[in-house]
């Protein structure tokens, strides 16, 4: 009963913050895209790979943008202290959030993909219902940034979580992408290791995999794996929430 | 006093903060040993300077901040306790309340929290706490239209729901006007009434004498003064005479009665002003007899009762230290 009080306050703060307007630019900035593309078979699965790929981008930035003030910015403002001294625990107060936060942003995932479906995904030939269930995927990347951030939230202030997390995300994408062909001989070992390490922390490679599974692409069980992660990221906010001293400003 | 008598029992509670890096990690201690006890069903005022500490004492004391020492035990029990925090009601000192809901909504939502309101009771209640905080005609608006004084109103009713066994009021009047200042204070005493220990910090040392039985001034994180505000047999008298022909045997026999009362000054014509404090009327009667026996001519006599404001200042001076509140 206090865990769905703390959803509900969650779910209704972001309906009425300023958050909707990403969302919402992003179904617009679908809509004019596919209108403007004169013949999108000729694309093909290149086309939807690319929308995903976009799509994912704007996904992250928006789990980011949600999470990282979910608790900072309660502590800023002193709603944190109303909150605290009733007779909820922090878990519960953060479990509250983080199913507040998934729910808003598997409704925002769910709308882009039947955008994408609806545009896109009717005209080419891999069909609107690959469109839809591959776009629905990005909620994994989604969750896991929005879980890095809200352990970010538990320790920073709200522009500090925000730019931690996103300084992360960008870093570990950065040494992923980074070719071994393109690295000097002695040092490919080194950088295929710190690679794997990373995979691990944010498992960025692997959850991209799932979405190719979209296309009929082999989908490994490392990479349904890697959803656990998320699980982790949230079990890391947990404990820095438990153990900060102060929920005071 | 035994402890189940106690609503709050806090004991050599310490607090040190961690200033940031580029403080070079310094640390600073906004509590120092503070001892504080509350018995049930009184009115307990907190006073203090700013950054003595008070607000930091009362986040201790609601498990909001983790003491670096020192024990709290707040009904009986653990502030950690689910059962117990169920029943403190507590308004911030400074707080943001939720714009998008509604008053009642907001309402509703504490209700819930604090989870000792039945469900069947909830609405009612509701109702009770709106109506005494004079916020029924505004219950469906959002509390973004309501002003600082109305949200005020608000996080007290919040604070009051389910009638809880203790209610810590954290500067609860200073957005309100005047005549919310008096509604709060006879909301304050009602609950007194019914049994709910209340401490109120405030730094409105008028509201504080009307309402408050007892109050504890901390000065640099500590209690530096414990104060009985009712009855009054404790509060000082100050007493100023003005005595022609005062001898020194006078002025030492006066001294003796009461080591307050000292020579303050003299005039021509041999008068000497004499002023300080006396612990009760029957030392005043002792001097005047004092003086009138020694061959003195008691020109004037004066007391006053020793304000809480006068209390407080002799008590922190004008010191304005820079502690962490």
């Amino acid at each position: 009963m206090k865990l769905f009080a703390i959803v509900r306050l969650t779910l209704a703060e972001l309906r009425h913050g300023k958050l909707l307007v990403l969302p919402l630019s992003v179904i617009v900035a679908m809509v004019l895209i596919a209108a403007n593309i004169e013949d999108p078979e000729l694309y093909g699965t290149r086309l939807l790979e690319g929308m995903w790929a976009g799509l994912g981008v704007v996904g992250v930035l928006v789990a980011a943008l949600t999470a990282s003030g979910a608790v900072s910015s309660e502590i800023e403002r002193g709603t944190m202290l109303l909150l605290a001294a009733r007779p909820v625990s922090r878990l519960t107060i953060l479990a509250g959030k983080a199913i507040g936060i998934a729910i808003y942003l598997l409704v925002c995932v769910v709308a882009w993909a039947a955008t994408l479906a609806l545009t896109i995904g009717t005209q080419i030939d891999a069909g609107a219902a690959t469109a839809f269930w591959g776009a629905l995927l990005l909620i994994a990347p989604m969750l896991l940034a929005a879980m890095l951030a809200l352990s970010a939230s538990t320790l920073l202030p709200s522009r500090g979580a925000i730019g931690s997390t996103l300084a992360i995300w960008l870093a570990v994408s950065v040494v992923a992408a980074i070719p071994l062909s393109a690295v000097r001989a002695e040092n490919v070992a080194r950088v295929e290791r710190a690679q794997e390490a990373l995979g691990w922390v944010l498992p960025l490679e692997r959850l991209a995999d799932l979405r190719r599974g979209a296309l009929g692409l082999d989908v490994r069980p490392e990479d349904l794996a890697a959803l656990s992660v998320v699980g982790a990221w949230f079990a890391v906010a947990c404990m820095i929430f438990r153990i900060r001293g102060s929920l005071a400003r | 006093m035994e402890s189940s008598q106690l609503a709050i029992d806090a004991r050599g509670l310490v607090k040190h903060y961690r200033r940031g890096v580029r403080a070079g990690l310094r640390r600073s201690t906004a509590v120092d040993g503070l001892d504080l006890q509350v018995a049930r069903g009184t009115v307990h005022g907190l006073l203090g300077p700013n950054g003595a500490g008070k607000t930091t004492t009362i986040h201790m004391l609601l498990g909001l901040v983790r003491p670096s020492a020192g024990s709290v035990d707040v009904l009986g029990g653990s502030i950690r306790d689910a059962a117990i925090r169920a029943q403190v009601g507590y308004v911030p000192e400074k707080f943001e309340l939720p714009p998008f809901l509604t008053a009642r909504g907001f309402l509703e939502l504490h209700a819930r929290l604090q989870g000792r309101v039945a469900r069947s009771e909830r609405a009612r209640e509701i109702e009770r706490v709106l109506e005494r905080v004079s916020l029924r005609s505004r219950s469906e608006d959002p509390i973004s239209t309501l002003s600082k004084g109305m949200q005020q109103r608000l996080a007290i009713a919040q604070a009051i729901l389910g009638t809880p066994q203790l209610v810590i009021l954290d500067e609860p009047t200073s957005a309100l006007d005047p005549v919310g200042r008096r509604d709060v204070r006879d909301l304050v005493l009602d609950l007194r009434r019914q049994g709910v220990a209340v401490l109120l910090n405030s730094h409105l040392l008028s509201e504080v004498e009307q309402v408050c039985d007892d109050v504890a001034i901390i000065e640099h994180g500590r209690v530096v003064r414990e104060h009985a505000l009712e009855p009054q047999q404790d509060s000082a008298l100050q007493l100023r005479l003005r005595v022609r022909d005062c001898s020194p045997a006078i002025a030492a026999h006066v001294t003796r009665i009461a080591p307050g009362v000292v020579i303050t000054g003299q005039e021509p014509g041999d008068i000497a002003e004499l002023a300080g404090r006396v612990a009760s009327e029957d030392d005043v009667a002792a001097i005047a007899a004092a003086v009138i026996g020694g061959g003195g001519r008691l020109l004037r006599l004066t007391t006053d009762t020793e304000s809480l404001e006068d209390l407080f200042l002799r008590v922190v001076g004008d010191d304005t230290s820079e502690a962490t509140s």
